[in-house]
């Protein structure tokens, strides 16, 4: 019996291959994703160098080191000023930033010759709330460390200091997940959004709506609303939850609630661009996780992702993942609340988040239109 | 003699391959009730669908009055084959919703969807969520749901499938009433209904017209003591889609 009952569900899903191989294939889909974004072996970061003397010695040497196994190596660039370099972390294209202080190389000629124990003091600044951060700066301190050694033939701990970025010093250890899960409370949104465009279809409500004078710009925006504040509520309810549970999370609240609404209107856009394919509530729900996963794992909401550049504009660099509406959603949290922004600070984050969302509403409202409602 | 309100000039509709509707023609009269009759897969959905604009046709000539051209939205009111309710919300929250959709203003809206859920001896359940609606009930409340924009042409398909005698006489006598104020254009399976109710009746076979003319005309035409008899006689006894 068992047998006759399997055999005939197999059967049946057999006839919706689409599901089925969205079902079979998304996660091996993504292994792809992956190792081809991220094919190297070895992992680099990048580091944003400030040395008032231009030390070119140690900069280089720093640029050759590499860990011991050759699995780890620094990606140096010079900044010229250290806000440059605090600019640099705040876009993602340094991990840490180290400002070399004047006289360090004379310094060191002291330690060598026995005039002084330790070296002037070298800083290293970031965002403490990043574990990129964490390992970019031991990496970081290895090589100097073993630069310095060489240099004296001295074996010690050098002197330097630690300065965080924005708030990221007093955050607790809660804090560091909160911003993604925020962020996660807009993303499942996916699902409500496209399960209730298909159910439209399903249950032939969309065919009453059709004969009716509502346009599909009214329906889709109907429809939309309730799941935009919805998800508006969701997100701060988050960021309560963890206020009352002792999250040092703040920063500029209006944008915060800007950044917020973007997002969940390109979200929303999604799951119409979804909907627009599926036309039962189940089809719907599988296909909406294939954007689910790009939105959580390729844009930083559950754990920082590295910066692929495409190409550059100017002198920013466009990455991969920037054309998902939510790396920049993440992003601009993350300035706001981590890092202290201003509205100037995350500028780039709402230009780029305002035109994906834009072009995706319009895409998804055209395709739902197309394909689910269109007629001769 | 008045303009027909409605006119239909070779409609030709097909699915792929499968040529649902090959050249229908007909008019309808202000206040008459055309029957549309044929056997299953014959076309009659398709066809009203085409002329409610829920799916494309690949040719025809639509007239509404002597315009040419889509047929005005809002001077149609479609209740389709399928149940097509809010399961969770009231009778009285869809249909004053269904008038909001219609942009119908609202103090006439609840005294229209009053009047409706009367007439449809639905008033008890006014305030029940659709989705605990008996399978009759529901049936009529899918009528109830077309009419909410006062609609100059009704158009009910296989509006009693599923009615108890009761609600059946109910309907027709529904029906009956709403060709004093509309046109009416009815599918349906149940011959008996189709006499009573029609002034004229269209026997659609393979996408094609194949019989038009009153009841009477039919039955005397080939000599049957019912429609039925009439039906069977154009149609044939195999069974179809
Ligand atoms: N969506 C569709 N795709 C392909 N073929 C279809 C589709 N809808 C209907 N058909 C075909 O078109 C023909 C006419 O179907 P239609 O539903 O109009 O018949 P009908 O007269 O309303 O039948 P019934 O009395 O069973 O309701 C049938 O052959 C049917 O198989
Ligand atoms: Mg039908």
């Amino acid at each position: 019996m068992i047998g006759k009952i399997a055999k005939t569900s197999m059967k049946e899903q057999l006839r919706s291959p689409v599901i089925l191989l969205l079902s079979l294939l998304t996660a091996p889909l993504f292994v792809l994703i992956y190792v081809l974004f991220f094919p190297s072996e070895t992992s680099s970061f990048d580091v944003a160098y400030y040395s008032q003397e231009r030390n070119q010695a140690l900069l280089e040497y720093m640029n050759n080191w590499s860990m011991e196994d050759q699995t780890v190596n620094l990606n140096m660039h010079w900044v010229n000023s250290p806000q440059e370099g605090s600019k640099d972390i705040e876009q993602g294209e340094a991990q840490v930033l180290v400002i070399i202080p004047e006289g360090f190389e004379d310094s060191l000629d002291q330690v060598k010759s026995g005039l002084r124990e330790q070296s002037e003091r070298v800083i290293f600044s970031g965002d403490l709330s990043s574990s990129m951060y964490s390992i970019a700066f031991i990496m970081t301190y290895s090589s100097i460390d073993q630069y310095i050694s060489q240099r004296t033939g001295h074996i010690s701990p050098f002197a330097m200091e630690e300065q965080p970025l924005g708030n990221s010093m007093e955050l607790r250890e809660i804090d560091y997940y909160i911003p993604g899960l925020m962020i996660f409370a807009l993303i499942i949104l996916l699902f409500q959004v496209s399960m209730n465009l298909s159910g439209l279809v399903e249950s032939g409500i969309l065919k009453r709506l059709r004969l009716t004078r509502a346009t599909t710009l009214e329906i889709l925006s109907g429809y939309s609303i309730p799941v935009v504040l919805i998800g508006l509520c969701s997100f701060f309810l988050t960021l309560l939850v963890a206020k009352l549970f002792g999250s040092n999370l703040h920063g500029n609240w209006l944008l915060t609630a800007l950044v917020a609404l973007l997002t969940t209107l390109a979200i929303t856009a999604t799951g119409m661009i979804v909907s627009a394919f599926a036309s039962s509530t189940s089809s719907a729900f599988i296909m909406a996780n294939f954007p689910l996963m790009l939105f959580m794992f390729f844009s930083g909401a559950m754990y920082p992702i590295k910066k692929i550049t495409m190409f550059n504009l100017g002198n920013i660099s466009i990455g991969v993942f920037d054309l998902l509406p939510t790396t920049h959603g993440v992003n601009a949290l993350h300035k706001l609340l981590v890092l202290q922004s201003d509205f100037s600070g995350i500028l780039y984050e709402l230009i780029c988040l305002t035109l994906l969302t834009v072009l995706f509403l319009a895409f998804g409202v055209r395709l739902y239109y197309k394909r689910q409602m269109e007629i001769g | 003699m008045k303009e027909p309100v409605l006119t239909v000039k070779d409609l030709y509709k097909s699915y792929g391959r499968v040529e649902a509707l090959k050249g229908i023609s007909y008019s309808l009269k202000e206040h008459e009730i055309l029957a549309v009759l044929g056997p299953n897969g014959a076309g009659k959905t398709t066809e009203i669908n085409c002329l409610c604009g829920i799916i494309p046709f690949d040719s025809a000539q639509l007239y509404y009055r002597n315009e040419l051209g889509r047929l005005p939205k809002e001077k149609l009111g479609l209740c389709p084959q399928e149940l097509i309710i809010w399961k969770k919300l009231s009778l009285i929250e869809q249909l004053i919703y269904m008038g909001n959709l219609y942009e119908v203003p609202k103090n006439i809206s609840s005294l229209r969807a009053e009047e409706l859920l009367v007439n449809l001896g639905l008033i008890d359940k006014r305030r029940a969520l659709a989705g605990s609606l008996s399978g009759g009930m529901k049936r009529r409340l899918n009528v109830a749901l077309s009419l909410m924009h006062d609609p100059e042409i009704l158009i009910l398909d296989e509006p009693e499938a599923g009615l108890d005698p009761q609600s059946r006489i109910l309907l027709r006598n529904f029906i009956k009433i709403q060709a004093k104020k509309r046109s009416v254009i009815l599918t349906t399976h149940n011959m008996d209904e189709a006499e009573r109710l029609a002034d004229r009746l269209i026997l659609i076979d393979h996408g094609e017209i194949i019989e038009e003319g009153s009841p009477s005309y039919m039955k005397e035409r080939y000599s049957c003591s019912n429609l039925e008899e009439v039906f069977i006689h154009l149609t044939g006894r195999s069974l179809r889609d």
